[in-house]
């Protein structure tokens, strides 16, 4: 088997906007900076996904549609930003008050500085709100700029080659093994620091908004370097993902048709109506007026009604009366002209492929959005794991947004150069060299293994979506979450064992995502079981309510070796702001 | 090759896919197109994901695919008055 080494000051890997950014932030530093990509630049990344920071002003049409967060742009004060950040949370991590407010806080005021620096690495409009046309070229106003940037300053880049561990030596990380798809052979890295920036994990489940690549890999093989894993049960769902056979599992943007619509169960009931009267989701003034839109009906402001409406269209659907595991958005009294009103919809008519949303109702679920989540891969507000030597930046953290991959990438890249400055790229021990040719043979052994239906990657990850979704999904219990626990040991044991790729280089990263997404489901599974409440998205039917006595804490995901993952947790440090009405408990 | 999804038309020139290198696969974020091992060439598996981001098409060296038509703007909006 051929094996190359590379050696160099600072090793990146993932090249999404955290990724990028900490690699311009090294390089400019002087030092020699390698950005490593399982795909082609940028593109398996989520920030392509991104079309805009955060707004300059919110945008009139937001207002107007009741979905304006405030805190969320560029004129908000510091404390209105940091303060939006830990009560929504998902932005920054964690979600309601669980979020490190210490990152919060460093994200709303470097925020406003850190944009504005983006000009100076040729993104011409910050400020510029791209949501027209597919998601999958948003965010190419901000990404190809600053990649042509970090290239002609001298960042050297790989692609197509997949990290698949770290090199461990003494307690710090020192290097990453891996294979390089197209050249067909085995790499190992020797870096000063590394920074991973390799993004989330929301292709875990069967419904799914995310970029196919957002396997979880970086969230696996920290684990299995060592780092602590935090707050993983909080996987961002949302309400409005398209569930229409022969179309894709498309959500739909803040467009008219979510705040205007009405949801409907099969036999035509509106049932969120209900809900929102049984469970006292409606605020002061709702009008409780189908014609209005969302936020008027209910007297309170989109976001708020969120958990609410995935937690109602669930119950309807796993109470059966809902259709092909759907319930209806009835857009029929929806004028037409109003639902192309922000031009997604006319988007979303294209991708409908000619359904007609005058005459029928649109089939939607809650669906897994990539966007949305509180958890990852512990970091401070230095962009520092719990491991010397790697640093964390963007999705694969706690917290997602192109605004906190954007200053995280730059925290991570300055502690990352920072160390670099201070030690010589380490040299390989006789047993580390040793670990890392068992790596390699490791890598051969699934590439050269006869195939078998059990082993076929695509039907494992399929498998492990299948099971994260039932278990794990917009709404968990007891009984599922333990039976997605066997359901992910039975996998582990039974199928990647077998795991083979043919022969194929492209297969063999197939595999390497389902073995990174059995530790990435089992992360959350494991999660969730432990949070004993409902909080943001770890919505639990047998502990309903949310419960700031016992749980505003962060659980812990640990491992030691080859040992089985450690789950606990530890109080959040509510350094800058409390909840109101929250009381220090006695201890 | 050549077919249509509502208003869109594909159209894919097997013959013209030569670079061997599988770009569109990698552009491609829905798992609409794979690579055949044996042929180095693209193959479409999955054409309900397609979102017409179109990136298979710019990114493609030999032009070998296309991807034509939309609703635009003008076909569904008459006025944009709140």
């Amino acid at each position: 088997m051929k094996t190359t080494t590379t050696e160099c000051d600072v090793l990146v890997i993932g090249s999404g906007m955290g990724g990028l950014r900490a690699s311009i932030e090294a390089r400019r530093a002087g030092l020699k900076t390698l950005l490593v990509e399982k795909s082609i630049l940028t593109r398996a990344s989520a920030s392509i996904y991104a079309g805009a920071l955060v707004a300059r002003v919110p945008p009139d049409y937001l207002v107007k549609m009741g979905l304006a967060e405030p805190g969320m742009n560029f004129e908000a004060s510091i404390e209105d930003s940091f303060q939006y950040f830990v009560r929504e949370g998902a932005r920054t991590g964690g979600s309601n008050f669980t979020a490190n407010q210490r990152i919060a806080m460093t994200v709303a005021c470097e925020m406003q500085t850190r944009a504005e620096e983006l000009r100076d690495f040729g993104v011409e409009d910050i400020y510029a709100q791209r949501w027209l046309g597919p998601p999958a070229v948003y965010g190419t106003h901000m990404m190809l700029p600053l990649l042509a940037h970090a290239r002609k300053i001298g960042v050297k880049t790989r692609i197509m080659t997949m990290i698949t561990d770290f090199i461990r030596q003494d307690g710090e990380i020192v290097g990453a093994v891996g294979f390089d798809l197209r050249k067909k052979q085995f790499v190992t890295f020797r870096a000063s620091s590394i920074v991973m920036a390799t993004g989330s994990c929301g292709q875990i489940y069967e419904r799914s908004y995310a970029p196919i690549r957002m396997t979880g890999d970086g969230l696996a093989m920290a684990c299995r370097a060592g780092a602590t894993l935090t707050d993983m049960e909080m996987m961002g769902f949302d309400n409005w993902g398209v569930a229409l056979d022969g179309v894709p599992q498309y959500w739909i943007p803040g467009s008219v048709a979510r705040t205007r619509g009405v949801l409907r169960n099969a036999q035509g009931e509106a049932f969120f109506l209900k809900y929102a009267q049984e469970h006292r989701v409606a605020g002061k003034g709702a009008t409780l007026s189908l014609d209005d839109n969302l936020s008027r009906r209910y007297g309170r402001p989109f976001i708020e009604l969120v958990p609410h409406l995935i937690k109602a269209s669930m119950t309807e659907i796993l109470e059966g009366r809902g259709k092909n595991n759907a319930v209806f958005l009835d857009l029929t009294k929806v004028p037409k002209d109003l639902w192309n009103v922000d031009s997604k919809g006319i988007f979303t008519q294209n991708l409908l492929r000619g359904f007609n949303l005058q005459e029928h109702p649109l089939p939607v679920a809650p669906i897994c959005i990539g966007d949305f989540k509180g958890g990852g891969v512990r970091i401070d507000e230095r962009g520092r794991t719990d491991v010397p030597g790697l640093f964390a930046a963007g999705d694969v953290s706690p917290g997602s947004s192109l605004l906190y991959a954007l200053v995280t990438g730059v925290m991570a890249g300055r502690s990352a150069t920072q160390r670099a400055h201070a030690t010589a790229v380490p040299e390989l021990t006789s047993e580390s060299r040793e670990w890392t040719e068992d790596q390699a043979a490791a890598l051969e052994t699934i590439l050269s293994r006869t195939p078998s239906h059990l082993g076929d990657p695509g039907s494992i990850k399929s498998r492990i979506k299948g099971i994260m979704w039932k278990s794990a999904g917009p709404l968990r219990d007891r009984q599922g979450l333990q039976r997605g626990l066997e359901g992910l040991k039975a996998v582990e044991e039974e199928a990647i064992p077998n795991l083979s790729a043919s022969g194929s280089y492209r297969k063999l990263r197939e595999a390497m995502e389902a073995i990174n997404m059995v530790m990435s489901g089992q992360s959350i599974v494991s999660s969730s079981q432990y949070r004993t409440e409902s909080r943001g998205y770890n919505q639990r039917l047998d502990y309903p309510d949310r419960d700031d006595t016992n749980w505003l804490r962060n659980t812990t995901l640990t491992r030691a070796g080859d040992a089985a993952m450690t789950v606990a947790s530890e109080p959040v440090d509510l350094v800058f702001m409390k909840p109101e009405g929250y009381e220090e408990r006695a201890t | 090759m050549k077919w249509t999804a509502g208003k869109i038309t594909y159209a894919y020139d097997e013959e013209q896919c030569t670079c061997g290198a599988a770009l569109c696969v990698e552009a491609c974020a829905q798992s609409v197109l794979d690579a055949n091992e044996e042929t180095d060439k693209m193959e479409i598996v999955n054409t309900v994901q397609c979102i017409f981001c179109k990136l298979c098409e710019e990114i493609c060296p030999t032009k070998a695919i296309s991807i034509q038509g939309a609703l635009t703007l003008d076909d569904v909006v008459h006025e944009r008055d709140w």
